[in-house]
């Protein structure tokens, strides 16, 4: 060992290695690159830097796990067990090996940018005796950020006897937590942002405990969960927000859902709720049509070539309107004009030469009154590409007054494939359940930062505007036109816990423990941890009451206070002000 | 099957699924008049329905068509809407 080539900070991890083991290790890895072994196989590793010769070749030093990513250059990256420090260090073409901890403080600027700290100091504040629930793809409970913090996870994906809310699914406690497995890594992010115990990428409220439900993303058992983290909370006698990074677009978009009223209904004094308002501020999703009396309208939209199995659209009109529905293929050909079936199953198929076409028209939902109808566009053969193209949604109104149709748009893949095109389609009302919740604060996404350096050392960037509402972030109004989202919060690109049961691409990754990310997804989780907050202050606080805080907080560049944007909401909040 | 207390996602999800010993159970709101009282409950538990729905008139079930068929009729169902799955919202 040559202790000389090594940087301080890489040499204090080895003494603090050396004399405590893997727990000596754990509170570097907040600050540096490295990554504890922690009951694992693998070995204690650290991602350092290494000043060399220029054209050096260290391939020998696999056998001793040793990665050098770059195979020439002064100044390379690497990864490797801490034991081979030993041997890199007394390669004579290695001059120095630093540890990789510089390149982690550069991301914290998040919480900075809507003044996070100052308000915790300020009120002395962290989030103690305030649960945060999050329902996600679950938690990596071995993370450190969440160390002694996770009371409970009820996991739906996995076979049990379920919960009180619902007979499906396995409730974790204690060590058994470990048996829940974030392979996605989404929730492991969201809730490193709400609650991270992370001294450079901490989440806004550290003292709050955890009650996590991985869900398999049913929005039935979305509620359920929803339900459950309230009852566990109200069990705990401690106030709760619940985080929802999740959404989609099979509702009415006016919060009549069935998902959006238990949000809505389960809220209350110290029992709130916070959804994220969607990603498709760049996707087409929806459409739009006034039809005059007794009109006919077309609204376009494009499948993609070989891509999707069904694609579907999901159509909203007032229930005092009457309107007949066909649709026209890529070839041309033409479904039945189908009004309102009112008697036995309204659904329709159609077997065309092109594609097959199932057209439902039930009565006007109870929920609010309105009409709504579903088309399903899939290909003549069972598990075939639905035929690609422009296809045409054909609407006749039958009534004397006008009618104003709102459609969106769904696939089978991640939503955003099939999309409006011509004069139908509108930047607007693409907030779904469960952002659409009356009861919720919704929440839209604000860039903070658009470089990284990832694990390997390579900068890397995206295309987003600095300072500004993020472009993705999804639009209001609702379809009945109340202001949503309300406030906007960081959510690009933020950087977050890495459960270690996932594999993100390496160009997201930051260290073994971070990776970033972006979306509303990450937004939410900001201001559900600043939630926690103001809960921990004033544990009585109700939907209304948050709301009204987070807006008065709130601000658009160059707009007075309480200016409604569709994009932002209220605006970004700024903790200062709360 | 009362059609019209069911949505068009549910009316077009039944219209797929075959009929007989084959159906799979599907993921579903339902919306009552009131509460259910003990004689509601039980009938829900006979039809497979599991988990505490004390006091609320908007609850989840797991229920096989011919269950959800059985449920449209009552009085006290007011309706049944089909869950859909949802994503998160992260833009990897």
């Amino acid at each position: 060992m040559k202790p000389q080539k090594l940087s301080p900070g890489l040499l204090t991890a080895l003494a603090d290695f050396e004399q405590e083991g893997s727990a000596g290790l754990l509170r570097h890895a907040m600050t540096m690159g490295v990554v504890p072994s922690l009951g694992t196989p693998k070995p204690e590793r650290t991602v350092v830097f290494i000043e060399c010769d220029k054209n050096a070749n260290f391939d020998q030093l696999a056998d001793q796990g040793i990665i050098i990513n770059q195979p020439k250059g002064t100044m390379r990256t690497g990864f490797l067990p801490l034991e081979s420090l030993d041997v890199l260090s007394d390669d004579r073409r290695v001059k120095r090996i630093i540890s990789s901890r510089y390149r982690r403080t550069r991301m914290d600027v998040a919480a900075a940018r809507v003044h996070i700290p100052q308000f915790r100091n300020t009120n002395h504040l962290n989030g103690q005796g305030v649960v945060i629930g999050i329902v996600d793809t679950g938690i990596d409970p071995r993370h450190p950020a969440f160390t002694g913090r996770i009371l409970r996870i009820w996991d739906q994906t996995l076979s049990g006897p379920g919960v009180a809310e619902g007979g499906y699914g396995l409730e974790l406690t204690g060590a058994n937590l470990t048996a829940s497995r974030d392979t996605h890594g989404h929730g492991t992010h969201v809730a490193g942002m709400a609650t991270g115990n992370d001294p450079t990428f901490g989440g806004v409220a550290p003292g709050a405990r955890i009650v996590f439900v991985k869900t398999d993303f049913q929005d039935a058992h979305i509620s359920d969960g929803v339900r459950y983290i309230f009852r566990v909370a109200r069990d705990l006698q401690q106030p709760a927000v619940i985080n929802l990074s999740l959404g989609g677009h099979w509702d009415a978009h006016d919060g009549t859902d069935p998902m959006a009223q238990i949000i809505t209904s389960e809220s209350g004094p110290g029992r709130i709720v916070c959804c994220a308002a969607g990603n498709e501020g760049n996707d087409n999703i929806h459409g739009q049509t006034t039809l005059t009396a007794n009109n006919e309208g077309t609204m376009r939209f494009k499948i993609p070539n070989n891509s999707i199995r069904d694609a579907f659209l999901n159509g909203w009109y007032s229930g005092a309107a009457k309107l007949e529905v066909s649709v026209r293929t890529p070839g041309g050909f033409v479904t039945t004009p189908q009004p309102v079936i009112t008697t036995g199953s309204a659904t329709r198929s159609y077997n065309l030469p092109d594609a097959r076409v199932r057209v439902t028209t039930p009565k006007a939902d109870p929920a609010n009154g309105d009409c709504h109808f579903v088309i399903q566009a899939s290909a003549l053969s069972p598990g075939a590409k639905a035929a690609g193209g422009t296809w045409q949604l054909i609407l006749r109104n039958t009534s004397a007054s006008k009618a104003v149709v709102d459609v969106w748009a769904i696939d089978d893949q991640n939503g955003t494939e099939v999309v409006f095109t011509g004069s139908s389609k509108q930047d607007s009302m693409k907030i779904g359940s469960p952002g659409c919740a009356i009861g919720a604060i919704t929440c839209a996404a604000f860039t903070t930062k658009k470089q990284w350096r990832d694990i390997d050392g390579i900068t890397r960037a995206v295309a987003l505007m600095l300072g500004d509402v993020s472009d993705f972030s999804s639009e209001g109004p609702l379809r009945n036109n109340v202001s949503k989202p309300d406030v906007a919060a960081p959510g690009a690109m933020i950087v977050s816990a890495l459960s270690r049961d996932s594999s993100p691409k390496r160009s997201s990754m930051l260290d073994g423990q971070h990776f970033v990310d972006a979306g509303t997804s990450m937004a939410t989780p900001f201001i559900a941890g600043t939630v926690a907050l103001l809960l921990q202050r004033n544990p009585q606080l109700d939907p209304a009451a948050v709301r009204n805080l987070l807006r008065a907080a709130a601000k658009i560049p160059n707009k007075a206070v309480g200016t409604f944007h569709p994009k932002w909401g209220f605006g970004l909040v700024d903790a200062q002000r709360l | 099957m009362n059609y019209d207390k069911l949505d068009a996602e549910l009316i077009a999800e039944l219209g797929e699924a075959p009929a007989g010993a084959d159906e799979k159970p599907l993921s579903v709101f339902i919306h009552t008049t009131k509460a259910p009282g003990p004689e509601e409950e039980s009938f829900l538990k006979d039809l497979g329905h599991e988990g505490d729905i004390a006091g609320r008139e908007l609850f989840t079930a797991s229920l096989l068509p011919h269950a959800i068929d059985k449920l449209s009729s009552q009085p006290w169902v007011r309706y049944l809407k089909l869950s859909r799955q949802r994503r998160p919202l992260d833009e990897k």
